[in-house]
């Protein structure tokens, strides 16, 4: 505190506070208004604005002990806004000159614990016999539970429109990832249509077969898509899943791919976590199978999933792979929904998957993060609450 | 030109044809070769350069003697140079030997964002939303006239 407490004088009353219980004249009604309906109140002499008294509820309102505060004069001016302190002023002075209008201010003080206390402020002039205004008396009313309901309604708010805008981008990506498949299979089908009539059966039986291969594509991209959107305001509650057993069934589910290449794996004991279960499944299938699918012809592909040393509460998890790498340009878009690297007929992908699995991240507090050199390998790494 | 297919339809009678050269930049597979179908049964062009990505066609259009090219199909979201990223490249550093090129944006984006940003180079002339018709080849041609007519 930057001042300190001056001793007390108790019994020495203030003398506007002396004025203002003769007004009173201990009235019950006024004890009602005053305890009951507000958060102190205040009264203050207008022809020497230095003097002000201020009821003692203020005081403990922003965290001081009154005995030591109420009689500091000026005391106040050290915890109000300075910029409100000066609306403040600029009102009282308009208020002196104008018609007899009521003072209103919102006006914020700096709590003891240093966080900010809003408290309305009204007030009505008493005027002399010759209508100069010489005091006046006032009430406060803290409404720091309001400004922080409308604080966490705007944040509120500004979490909503990101994820509008979010949602619009999506929209428009996905309808044109969709779109594009759909127009290659309309153009494969007059194609196969075209043949049929000049009676080329072989050419239409290509074409068909075509666009049966980019109708699944097409499937595979929106079963992905579905996962995807499902994560999207996920409000499943983490549960602790054994990170072992739900690997055994993620292997056995890419048995036949796994075994096709010829692929390695090596998973370690990983332990417990907190997550969401179908979410966890989805993400390592997805790097396994990436690892699996972005691999150059010929090499045995070797994957590696296993923890790392983390800060206590966490778990860290990396999944290795010898594919072809990503490089250090490509990194940061990998995760971007939609965005591919190679030509479709070298590495399908959807553009889905990574995307998936950084949402999966994020819904689990933490960030995919990728290591890679361009034809060496990749690691994706994540965290999980343990 | 390691992955880009070439296809002549008459090569000692380009001259005679709407479109002398059209190249095609795009990654999808399939779409190329319905492309070149179009193209050959339009009538409309004398050679056909398909390249499956904007990198491919640059390094064959660094070739002395590869431009000029009549027209460009432009496809916007490819994997590594997107069709903007081309625009870009092209714009900043060989921006008079394209001058006379008409590129034509060619994609399914329906992003009002996409279409802004590619009315924003000079070099694009025309967006055309997928699949490609014959009509649209129609209308190159019709550019093409334009920009000779405007600059003889």
């Amino acid at each position: 505190m930057r001042h300190q407490a001056k001793p007390a004088f108790p019994k020495a009353r203030h003398y506007l506070e002396r004025e203002i219980h003769e007004l009173a004249q201990d009235n019950p009604i006024w004890h009602f208004f005053r305890k009951g309906s507000m958060d102190g109140i205040w009264y203050w002499d207008l022809e020497r604005l230095e003097n002000k008294w201020i009821s003692p509820e203020f005081w403990e309102l922003i965290g001081y002990d009154p005995a030591h505060r109420m009689h500091v004069r000026g005391a106040w001016k050290d915890v109000i806004f300075p910029e409100d302190l000066d609306a403040m002023l600029k009102k009282f002075e308009a208020l002196r000159s104008g018609p007899d209008t009521p003072y209103d201010q919102l006006v914020r003080y700096r709590h003891a614990n240093g966080s900010t206390v809003w408290v309305r402020c009204r007030g009505l002039a008493i005027r002399d016999g010759n209508g100069a205004p010489i005091r006046m008396l006032g009430t406060h009313i803290d409404v720091t539970p309001l400004k922080q309901a409308e604080e966490t309604a705007r944040a509120a708010q500004g979490v909503a429109t990101n994820a509008n805008e979010e949602l619009k981008a999506f929209a428009y990506s996905t309808s044109h990832d969709l779109k594009s498949p759909a127009n290659t299979i309309r153009m494969l089908l007059e194609e196969a249509r075209r043949a049929l009539n000049t009676g080329d059966l072989t050419d239409a039986k290509q074409m068909l077969d075509k666009a049966e291969t980019t109708n699944n594509a097409m499937r595979g991209m929106v079963d992905k898509l579905l996962d995807y959107t499902r994560t999207v305001g996920t409000t499943t509650v983490p549960d602790p899943i054994d990170l072992d057993l739900l690997l055994v069934d993620v292997v056995q589910d890419l048995a036949a791919d796994i075994s096709r290449s010829g692929a390695k794996l090596h998973v370690d004991t990983l332990g417990i976590a907190k997550g969401i279960d179908w979410q966890l499944r989805k993400l390592f299938q997805n790097l396994i199978s990436n690892a699996i699918k972005f691999q150059t012809k010929g090499n045995t592909p070797r994957i590696e999933i296993r923890t790392a040393p983390s800060k206590p509460g966490v778990l860290t998890i990396e999944v290795e792979d010898n594919g072809i790498g990503i490089a250090e340009e490509d990194q940061k878009r990998i995760f971007d929904l939609f965005s591919t690297l190679n030509r479709p007929s070298l590495y399908q992908g959807s553009g889905v998957g990574l995307a998936f699995c950084a949402r999966v991240a994020h819904t689990h507090g933490s960030r995919l993060s990728v290591k890679s050199d361009l034809g060496a390998g990749t690691m994706f790494s994540f965290q999980l609450p343990s | 030109m390691k992955d880009a297919q070439h296809m002549s339809v008459s090569p000692q009678e380009n001259a005679s044809f709407a479109i002398r050269r059209l190249a095609i930049i795009d990654d999808a597979e399939f779409d190329q070769m319905l492309y070149a179908r179009l193209v050959k049964r339009s009538g409309l062009v004398g050679e056909l350069l398909s390249f499956f990505s904007a990198e491919e066609a640059l390094e064959y259009f660094e070739q002395p003697g590869s431009l000029p090219v009549d027209a460009i199909l432009l496809d916007i979201n490819m994997p590594g140079m997107s069709g903007f990223e081309f625009l870009e490249y092209v714009t900043a550093n060989r921006l008079e030997e394209y001058a006379n090129v008409v590129i034509v944006m060619l994609t399914t984006s329906l992003d009002p964002a996409d279409v802004t940003r590619a009315e924003q180079f000079e070099l694009v002339k025309e967006y055309i939303n997928k699949p490609l018709e014959a009509q649209h080849l129609a209308r190159i041609h019709k550019l093409l006239q334009h920009s000779k007519g405007a600059a003889p």
